[in-house]
């Protein structure tokens, strides 16, 4: 499966912030979580980056006969009429539609569309809203630091307790080991980037720690002076998905009994 | 789900910029293993 991020989308000129490079950049490290997905640069090329330009180059490039699926939101889809010769564009895939919630749309004739009707996901997500039951969530995103693989996927990382490994995918990861061997399922619970009564002015991630059947809350916090200051100094974007991730690797949320908190 | 201000208490850890600076350090060499590892295999 191929992931490929528009260089210049034709319905988002005005509101687009991320950049291609960045943009591309999230997109391999997803990729990375599926041998069977690739990235893809074909539209890494001037002017707009129209799908039906780029099936067409695909389609061309492509020396097998084969079926042509295009995988997309129903937001988008609903949308397709707008699109760039789209009349011609939807004789040459059939269209694999992940259904949004509260989303409707209207299948064009001629048009051959699959229902992906199991993975209904937000379009934007900033909060989990997700309570914690004993048993397994089940997680639509990759699960990329299983048991098996938490150690080839993630860095290892020397703190005062001891190695803790830091986790590849923020929202649901494994820590420890704390000093008596023990690790620890931590799952995202949500991220607060408002003014609230207490701390104002800064950018609030909570964790839930699971350890058996107990489950400890753990919340971190960074200043929005300093996530500006290290922005400016790195370059880097301070989107919910990166300030998640310093606060998962801060050492108080692998710390079951809270040792250490200030 | 919001708790209140004696719980925030409780757990909340406000992270120092050094803090910021070198966990981003740590993730940053992890993205550009991953993507090394990524295009190599």
């Amino acid at each position: 499966m191929l992931f490929v991020p528009a260089k210049s989308p034709p319905h988002k000129l005005n509101d687009l912030h991320a950049s291609y490079e960045d943009r591309m950049r999230m997109v391999e490290l997803a990729c990375a979580a599926d041998a069977r997905f690739e990235s893809s640069r074909v539209e890494d090329r001037p002017g707009r980056s129209y799908s039906f330009d780029t099936v067409v180059l695909m389609r061309e490039q492509c020396r097998e006969p084969a079926r042509w699926f295009f995988l997309i939101g129903a937001d988008a889809f609903a949308e397709i009429r707008s699109w760039h010769r789209w009349a011609e564009l939807i004789k040459l895939v059939e269209f694999i539609v992940v259904s949004r919630p509260r989303r409707a749309f209207n299948v064009p004739e001629g048009a051959q569309v699959h229902r992906l009707d199991t993975l209904e996901l937000p379009v934007s997500r900033r909060r989990s809203g997700r309570a914690w039951s004993a048993e397994k969530p089940r997680s639509p995103y990759p699960r990329l630091c299983g048991n098996t693989s938490m150690r080839r996927g993630c860095i290892g990382q020397h703190s005062r307790r001891g190695k803790m490994l830091l986790m590849d995918n923020f929202r649901e990861f494994e820590a420890g080991p704390d000093p008596f061997g023990r690790t620890y399922q931590v799952m995202f619970k949500w991220l607060q980037t408002a003014i609230s009564i207490r701390h104002a002015d800064t950018v609030d991630v909570q964790f839930l720690v699971v350890d058996g059947s107990k489950v400890i809350k753990r919340t971190v916090a960074m200043q929005d002076l300093d996530l500006k200051t290290h922005a400016k100094k790195t370059g880097r974007p301070m989107d919910d998905a990166w300030c998640a991730r310093p606060c998962g690797a801060a050492p108080e949320v692998h710390d079951r009994d809270g040792r250490g908190l200030r | 789900m919001i708790e209140t201000a004696e719980d925030f208490d409780k757990s909340l850890v406000t992270l120092s910029p050094a803090q910021i600076a070198g966990y981003d350090e740590t993730i940053r060499e992890w993205e550009t293993s991953q993507v090394r590892e990524r295009k190599a295999s």
